[in-house]
């Protein structure tokens, strides 16, 4: 039992697996309350997988677009800095525990700080040692990523997509090279047809084969704006909600259950919250 | 349970805490507003007076036309429509000058003083003898002055008082006057319709003269005594044509011992033998048929005799002329006309039956007796006839009687009424003039002044303490009831609770607005923007409500 909770990334059977062949039924589809139970311990990497791991460009970066954007180097609220610590961890909890690796990060509606929770997300779990992720911008139709990050670079996801790049062309190092971030610039009429294409097939099955194993997030467009979400289901293990107190309508939510029901929801995260975390004193 | 209960509370506390920038921008204003008020608003004096409202006066003369039930309360708001004029209050204002500082502005002027002045209804709980019910009754009412200045509130009262009492007394005797006019007039239309009905009165008793039901009786009586004398008259003919009828018989007794019966008859021969030989013309023949008549009726031939007998004769005559002689001879035509003559005579009622001449001095005697008898029972005939006439008269008079009489009662009813209506209206007229006089005099005034309006020694309004309690309570309340209901009619999602209620999921964290630079200016300018529209508003409502003050 031991053994079986203390594994590594690298021995996690769905890293073998190929996109097409990731169904719902393969992996559980709820929360298992015995699971939870149990302790769940992280590792670091096998050394052999991180001298495999690659160093990829360093993005350039804006301060002041981050600062304005809120993106957590350029944070100093430390409540925020707080909550996202206590989503990093809680995440990957959940992630260890269901053995998922990949994350689309998705709310209601526009505006409601998918992109901002995405990257800060990616940056905080970057900031663990032991955690290699990657951060892909699949808003299709309306990329932002390198927006938030003031971000300037040459070929993105649209590149890659196009058939115009390769991973390592496309991918950037934003901080350290725990975090490899896929940016995009160029907007898809036809995303949903994008999302299910043959070369997005390839895409992630080439996040999945890097060493040392990586946790990918994806953002997404709002799961009601478009077909996005649901046609790129079958690529992502599960689905982290962000939900924006006075932003969100009640609605709206109510309407997206039984979408949700559909695939494996890591959890909500409520943005903008005004209810004041009890460990203020911290 | 408790947990629930727990988790409700925490719940209105993380709507509170959500929502403290509206709960502070409803409650901070009103509360400063509140405190602003009851600091800054300058003292009010108010003077007022009251004033008795005469219970027995009023019962009669307030409420004459309703039944008996007081309305008071009503004539004393008509009262003070009246009174509280532009045009008095502008005389008002300029008597004692009480808003220097309006001067100019008639019409905030008027405004003003409107709102300064207060009439108020005071009532007393009775109970009703009549329902048996608790009832409020007006008895006084107050007019109170409100002014900065308490000489001033003082002289406004009093102007108040004295305006309603001459205002109330103008108006009564205004009313008495204009009673006293319409009773007037009504009586003199109600004279000239009594001196109609009279004028019928009398013309119907004219038309209906011996018919009227008081005259019945009478008619009776007389009847009676009139059928009496006609019995008597009756009675009395009855004799008479017994005596007559006596009398008659020893006439034609005495007229049988009369004339010569045989030297009739052979001058009669005689002439039957003439006659073959002459005509009847012949003057022989006639002096002969002279002489038969003269011996069988006792006069001269034809005289006296009946004109039927005569007729006969001539008839006779003619039928024996025309055995001889054509129709055209002239002693037929003759004899034609004679005939037509009596007829005519006849016809005309002329008699002619002259009684026989009795030639013995006892004949004549009993035919002047006859005569009288025949004389009075015509005088008695018609007298009967007369009675017989007045007694149809009578009976057609008391058979009238009871049509006539229905009649008689509706004019005689129309006629009382009127009357009496008549009486009425002179007694209410010389009502209205004597409570005219008196109110004229000063003698029957029925508001009287209890409590002479006083000059006030400390400001009745306003009220500091009382506004500053409910302006911060209102503040508090109305804060809360503003974000209460913003909560309610809230659709998005607030907080872990709308999650946890609508996904079956907790979050996995709640991220809170994360401050930057961008939203703490965002931040700033909300709350200078907030904080200049709350102090202008405050401002706005404390100037308006101070000038409304």
């Amino acid at each position: 039992m031991e053994d079986a909770i203390r594994r590594n990334f690298a021995d996690r059977p769905g890293a073998d697996r190929s996109g097409a062949d990731r169904s719902g039924a393969e992996r559980p589809n709820s929360i298992d309350a015995a699971n939870l139970r149990q302790r769940v311990r992280r590792v670091a990497a096998a050394p052999a997988d991180l001298q495999q791991a690659r160093r990829f460009r360093q993005a350039s970066v804006d301060a002041r677009a981050m600062e304005r954007q809120c993106i957590l180097p350029a944070v100093s609220d430390v409540a925020a800095l707080r909550a996202f610590k206590i989503l990093r961890t809680r995440v990957l909890r959940r992630l260890d525990m269901h053995k998922w690796n990949s994350i689309a990060v998705s709310g209601m509606s526009v505006g409601e700080g998918k992109t901002m929770t995405a990257i800060n997300l990616a940056l905080a779990l970057s900031q663990d040692v032991n955690t290699w992720v990657f951060l892909v911008d699949l808003d299709l139709q309306r990329p932002q990523i390198a927006n938030y990050l003031g971000m300037s670079f040459e070929k993105g996801l649209s590149d890659y997509l196009l058939g115009k790049a390769e991973l390592d062309e496309i991918v950037y190092n934003l901080q350290s090279e725990r975090l490899g971030i896929i940016p995009n610039a160029r907007a898809f009429q036809h995303s949903s047809e994008f999302l299910n294409s043959p070369r997005m097939g390839e895409f992630t099955a080439a996040l999945e084969r890097e060493m040392p194993r990586r946790i990918v997030i994806f953002d997404m467009p709002p799961l009601l704006a478009s077909d996005d979400v649901l046609a790129f289901a079958p690529q992502f293990d599960s689905l982290l909600l962000v939900v924006s107190e006075g932003k969100s309508g009640r609605a709206m939510l109510r309407g997206a259950k039984e979408v949700l029901s559909e695939m494996n929801l890591l959890g909500v995260a409520l943005n903008r919250s005004k209810e004041r975390n009890e460990s203020a004193y911290y | 349970m408790d947990s629930d209960n727990n988790q409700e509370f925490s719940g209105y506390i993380h709507a509170i805490a959500r929502r403290k920038a509206l709960l502070f921008g409803i409650a901070i204003p009103i509360a400063v507003l509140a405190v602003l008020l009851s600091i800054a608003l300058p003292d009010v004096y108010t003077s007022s007076a009251l004033v008795e409202i005469d219970e027995s006066s009023s019962a009669q003369s307030l409420s004459q036309s309703s039944g008996g039930e007081s309305y008071a309360d009503q004539y004393v708001q008509n009262l003070k429509g009246i009174v509280l004029t532009d045009s008095n209050l502008r005389k008002m204002i300029k008597e004692h000058d009480l808003y220097p500082d309006l001067e100019e502005d008639t019409s905030a002027m008027l405004k003003r003083v409107k709102r300064d002045i207060s009439v108020n209804i005071v009532t007393t709980p009775i109970l009703d003898p009549r329902t048996g019910r608790e009832r409020e009754v007006v008895d006084a009412f107050t007019l109170t002055f409100d002014h900065r200045d308490p000489a001033r509130a003082q002289l406004g009262a009093e102007w108040l008082v004295t305006a309603f009492l001459a205002e109330h007394r103008r108006q009564r005797q205004g009313r008495a006057s204009n009673a006293a006019q319409f009773y007037s007039k009504e009586a003199e239309r109600v004279r000239t319709q009594v001196a109609g009905l009279e004028s019928k009165l009398a013309d119907f008793k004219r038309a209906n003269a011996g018919q009227l039901p008081e005259l019945t009786e009478v008619n009776m009586s007389i009847m009676d005594r009139t059928e009496s004398q006609l019995e008597q008259i009756n009675t009395q003919m009855s004799g008479l044509r017994q005596e007559r009828v006596f009398l008659a018989a020893q006439l034609e007794q005495t007229r049988a011992a009369g004339p010569d019966a045989g030297s009739v008859r052979q001058l009669e021969d005689q002439y039957s033998r003439m006659r073959s030989t002459y005509d009847e013309s012949h003057p022989d023949m006639v002096a002969l048929r002279r002489q038969i008549d003269s011996l069988k009726f006792g006069t001269s031939a034809g005289a006296g005799s009946s004109l039927r007998s005569q007729l006969n004769a001539k008839r006779s005559t003619l039928a024996e002329a025309r055995q001889r002689y054509g129709a055209e001879h002239p002693d037929i035509r003759k004899l034609q006309r004679d005939i037509e003559t009596l007829e005519t005579r006849m016809k005309n009622g002329e008699r002619g039956d002259v009684e026989r001449s009795d030639g013995s001095p006892m004949g004549m005697q009993l035919r002047t007796q006859i005569n009288a008898i025949d004389s009075q029972l015509g005088s008695l005939m018609v007298r009967s006839a007369e009675l017989r006439a007045k007694i149809e008269g009578l009976e057609r008079n008391v058979t009238a009687a009871p049509q006539v009489e229905r009649e008689y009662a509706n004019a005689t009813r129309d006629l009382t009424i009127a009357r009496e209506k008549y009486e009425q209206l002179l007694n209410r007229q010389m009502d209205a003039e004597v409570s005219e006089a008196a109110i004229v005099g000063g003698r029957a005034d029925e508001f009287r002044l209890i409590q002479a309006p006083m000059l006030p020694g400390a400001p009745g309004k306003p009220q500091r303490l009382a506004i500053l309690l409910i302006g911060l309570v209102a503040a508090v309340v109305l804060g809360l009831t503003g974000t209460v209901a913003a909560e309610a009619l809230d659709p998005k999602v607030r907080g872990a609770r709308d999650i946890r209620e609508l996904l079956s999921v907790s979050p996995l964290v709640a991220i809170p607005a994360i401050r930057n630079s961008r939203s703490r200016r965002r931040n700033a300018w909300r709350f200078v923007t907030a904080s200049a529209s709350g102090v202008i508003g405050v401002w706005v409502v404390f100037i308006a409500i101070q000038n409304y003050l």
